[in-house]
């Protein structure tokens, strides 16, 4: 067990200072080659270099050797959640090149389940709450893909604001690292050390006012890793309730538009700015409900706020998974 | 203060309808299982029972989005009242 911290702490550790350095490099090269988005919830809408995602797949990578240094025996595992989560990245790489659609993007990140399905690194016996050990040999891996298109595209779909895929993932992923530890999945808790790792350094850059944005790269990366811990570890049900905010947000999203779509698709954007910088809540009936535009319907709020909201309730979803890890036989 | 309050309430809401309706799927299992595999096989035994949970899900899914929805417009219509006092 000891051997387990040990390496959970140093995949943490070597992933943030990885992130924290490649961070500032990333986004010079983004910035050279105009690879820039507007930051549309500022006045001045300042060009902020994307793509920076790439930091945090780079950091979370090196993590995962010095996992396999302290873990040998795992070299499969550790291979699968690189594979994996890398093709998760890819497809946010190819979609900001060339647009994929929306709709074909769930479909090519399910494609990062097939090295887990095809060296079966996965456990059909899941353990629920209150009920504990079940066997679902036939729905289990049809599950897998859609699990990963599911988790990729919920954060996906939370990075809106400066800081709030990293702050509420960071948040979400420690929750998970936990939950591990508890369910005794060490191996997969000191893969999403490395996860978290990579997460808080880029929080930095990311956080308001943001400096860098992770873009598709970063927030389908991180997503497709969590989905793919949640697997590994043996955390599912605990994994859904930690990400519940990403998870209400992108299905509320998809529940008002009735289908999946890009944010450059929606004509009626869900907050409005004020001429103060404060946002407020779209009145129009045609915006999406999301989760921004359900927290700014108690009133106006500094963009930074809604982060601090959005982090807030993943605290409280962080603490239902660590009681629901709890309460699993 | 008042929005952060209804979303914990309805993230706390989903948290324990999921609880419960895993403990209900799970639980009625047994009973499917030994009622309908006597009578349709096996395989047809895995269609139904996974349709039955899906419908479950569906359902949950529907009572969620009403429950969201329904607080949403709630919040916006006091928030529009409030402006134009």
């Amino acid at each position: 067990m000891l051997g387990w911290i040990l390496s959970a702490i140093c995949a943490l550790i070597v992933s943030f200072a990885v992130t924290f350095l490649l961070v500032p490099i990333v986004s010079r090269f983004m910035r050279r080659h105009s690879i820039v988005g507007a930051d549309v919830h500022k006045p001045d809408r300042p060009l902020i270099p994307e793509m920076c995602g790439v930091a945090v797949v780079l950091g979370v990578t090196v993590s995962t050797l010095i996992v396999w240094l302290f873990h040998t025996q795992y070299v499969v595992r550790i291979a699968v959640f690189v594979v994996a989560t890398v093709v998760a990245a890819i497809v946010g790489a190819l979609d900001r090149l060339t647009k994929i659609g929306p709709r074909l993007k769930p479909v090519l990140i399910a494609l990062g389940a097939a090295p887990i399905l095809i060296l079966a690194v996965y456990v059909p016996y899941p353990s629920f709450p209150f009920i504990g050990g079940t066997r679902l040999t036939i729905i289990y891996p049809i599950l897998i893909p859609i699990a990963l298109a599911v988790t990729a595209n919920s954060v996906n779909m939370l990075d809106v604001f400066n800081g709030s895929m990293s702050g509420t993932c960071s948040v979400a992923v420690s929750a998970i690292i936990i939950c591990m530890f508890i369910r005794g999945s060490v191996e997969a808790a000191s893969l999403a050390a490395g996860l978290l790792g990579g997460l808080l350094a880029f929080h930095l850059y990311n956080r308001h006012p943001a400096r860098v944005f992770a873009g598709d790269v970063g927030s389908l990366y991180v997503g497709a890793a969590i989905g793919v811990l949640a697997i590994l570890g043996r955390v599912e049900v605990a994994t859904v309730t930690a990400m519940m905010p990403q998870v209400m947000n992108a299905f509320y999203g998809l529940a008002a538009v009735g289908r999946l779509y890009e944010r450059k698709e929606i004509s009626t954007r869900p907050v409005k700015m004020l001429s103060d910088g404060r946002l407020e809540a779209n009145t129009d009936s045609r915006a999406p409900i999301t989760l921004a535009r359900m927290i700014l319907a108690g009133g106006p709020l500094r963009e930074y706020e809604i982060t601090r909201h959005m982090v807030s309730l993943s605290v409280v979803s962080a603490t239902l998974a660590v009681i629901t890890q709890l309460l699993t036989v | 203060m008042r929005a952060m309050i209804g979303l914990i309430l309805i993230i706390v809401f989903v948290w324990i309808t999921m609880l419960a309706g895993l403990v209900l799927i799970f639980a009625s299992l047994p009973l499917l299982i030994s009622t309908l595999s006597v009578s349709i096989g096996r395989t047809l035994e895995s269609v139904v029972v996974t349709g039955m949970a899906l419908i479950m899900v569906a359902v949950w899914l529907f009572i969620w989005k009403e429950l969201a929805f329904n607080y949403f417009s709630r919040s916006l219509a006091r928030r529009q009242i409030h402006k134009s006092d």
